[in-house]
């Protein structure tokens, strides 16, 4: 279904050229506002070039990954109850949240993925992380991790959309406005954002809680080693509720008209 | 074989609305969309399931097929609960829903049949033998290297049907399948029901506005009005309750308004 998907936006050949031009553009934006704002303050929250592109490139990937498969296909599911195509999908032999994964997947999601995968590395390899095999476990923990993290958050936000198919905004406001929030080292924020960070926006778990796991930044907060542990699992009941919630959702759908 | 295809108990769905009554407050109301439907259909039976608009006809597809979740009463279809089963009973079954698509609008048909053969896990050389069947009686041969988006609704009809019959279900569901059709169209879709329904005993549940469509393929009739079944018996009994000058049409006019048949 996805790769139908993708044909049916090949159709459109100019806007798929225009689309990997802005994916470009976004790649090289976002590496250099990091890049500026180290060399004009030094660090951010004391954390140096290295940590800061790890949080950036890591946060960027596991979101846009998400946002790829999950996010990106489930914010149409408002759309698909208001034009009542969510009732075709409903009368096929696959489940719900996969159909509507493939049946709006977006390649240039994909390709907005791929212009974090350099960040990403760079920050990987420059985040001054003291390999040990341990650690190399902890890092495919933390893609892992967050990815279910982003993708369980996206769930949750859109089942809204089966009682009030138009609280999109808000729903953006979680999940976009979260990974914004994951890209910076969250001791900058202080008291009520920093609770939001690991309560009901729980970027704080993706990327920022683990990753004193892998490399030594300076920790403000003094966040200690089980803490951590404890983020790089956070995706597991997280996942759970999500899908709890999903099929609570599912249950309670009440379709439209005709 | 006589079994039971479909099987309803008290059936009911409440939906809550909410209406705005001042400025921002809003009252909670429950609006009663089926109330109470008992149905039995035999398998291969061709039943029409008509109903002046909001009666609670497409509600009760949607339980039948498990998009919605009865509110109260029991519901089998082909021995399934929709809602708990609903993708075991989606393999069984076929829905068009008139109003809405089920093909891939930017490409070519044969690769929406082709997609559905993969949703559905139809062996490869079964598919092209049921494709190869239906392509042929529904006339869409020329028509399968065409985008659905060119197609004309016509057209397009007839290729939804071909898309919900792929995987062979032994129960159809048609929510107002001619809607907009121009007469030829009509006449080739329906004779194409009738195919279906007498060649491979597949049962077949048409709600409709054109009780032409009725009268021409339904062995039964089930009138549904304000979430209640108010009729269900054969059409040549229907036909009966009133004089021979009065077409379906007139009778079912009376029987929405409650006028006397006679």
């Amino acid at each position: 279904m996805m790769r139908a998907r993708q044909r049916a936006d090949m159709q459109y050949r100019l806007s798929f050229v225009l689309r990997i031009v802005a994916a470009s553009a976004q790649l090289i934006l976002e590496f250099v506002a990091v890049w500026a704002l180290v060399h004009r303050f030094g660090t951010v929250g004391g954390w140096g070039f290295g940590p800061l592109l790890f949080l950036l490139g890591v946060s960027g990937v596991t979101f846009r990954l998400s946002d790829a498969f999950v996010g990106g296909s489930i914010e149409r599911c408002a759309e698909m109850i208001r034009t009542g195509r969510l009732d075709v999908l409903l009368v096929r032999p696959l489940g719900l949240l996969w159909q509507i994964m493939g049946d709006a997947f977006a390649v240039r999601r994909l390709m907005q993925l791929a212009t974090m995968v350099p960040l990403a590395a760079i920050g990987v390899a420059q985040a001054g992380i003291e390999w040990t095999p341990l650690r190399v476990l902890i890092l495919a923990a933390v893609f892992v991790n967050a990815t279910a993290v982003f993708s369980s958050t996206f769930v949750i936000v859109n089942c809204l959309s089966f009682w009030a198919p138009t609280t999109q905004e808000m729903g953006n406001a979680f999940t976009y406005g979260g990974a914004q929030m994951a890209k910076y080292p969250i001791h900058l924020f202080d008291g009520w954002v920093r609770m939001i960070s690991v309560s009901l926006i729980p970027v704080g778990f993706t990327v920022y809680l683990p990753s004193f796991l892998l490399f030594d930044a300076p920790n403000p907060l003094g966040i200690t080693w089980w803490q951590s542990s404890l983020a790089l699992a956070s995706g597991v009941p997280l996942a759970f509720a999500a899908s709890a919630v999903w099929r609570f959702a599912v249950n309670h759908y009440q379709s439209t008209g005709s | 074989m006589n079994g039971v295809a479909i099987r309803t108990r008290g059936l009911r769905k409440v939906f809550s609305a909410r209406t705005k009554v001042g400025r921002v407050r809003r009252e909670r109301r429950d609006v009663i969309a089926v109330e109470g439907i008992d149905l039995e259909i035999e398998t291969g039976s061709f039943v029409g399931v008509i109903g002046p608009n909001g009666a609670g006809k497409s509600t009760t597809i949607k339980m039948l097929t498990g998009i919605l979740a009865p509110t109260s009463g029991e519901v089998h279809v082909l021995g399934h609960v929709p809602l708990r089963d609903r993708t075991l009973l989606a393999q069984r079954i076929g829905v068009v829903f008139g109003q809405r698509s089920q093909l891939w609008w930017d490409l070519p048909l044969i690769e929406s049949f082709t997609l559905l053969r993969h949703i559905y896990r139809v062996p490869s050389a079964q598919h092209r033998a049921t494709l190869d069947d239906l392509v042929g009686q529904f006339e869409l041969g020329p028509l399968l290297d065409q985008p659905v988006r060119t197609l004309s609704l016509g057209q397009r009809m007839r290729a939804e049907l071909v898309a919900a019959l792929v995987h062979r279900p032994s129960l159809l569901f048609l929510d107002e399948p001619t809607i907009g059709l121009d007469v030829v169209s009509k006449f080739a879709l329906r004779d194409a029901l009738a195919v279906i329904n007498v060649e491979h005993g597949t049962t077949i549940v048409l709600t409709t506005h054109d009780l032409a469509d009725v009268e021409k393929l339904c062995e039964r009739v089930v009138i549904i009005d304000h979430g209640r079944t108010i009729r269900d018996q054969p059409l040549s009994a229907l036909l009966d309750e009133v004089d021979s000058g009065v077409d379906l049409e007139e009778l079912v006019r009376r029987i929405y308004l409650g006028h006397p048949l006679r």
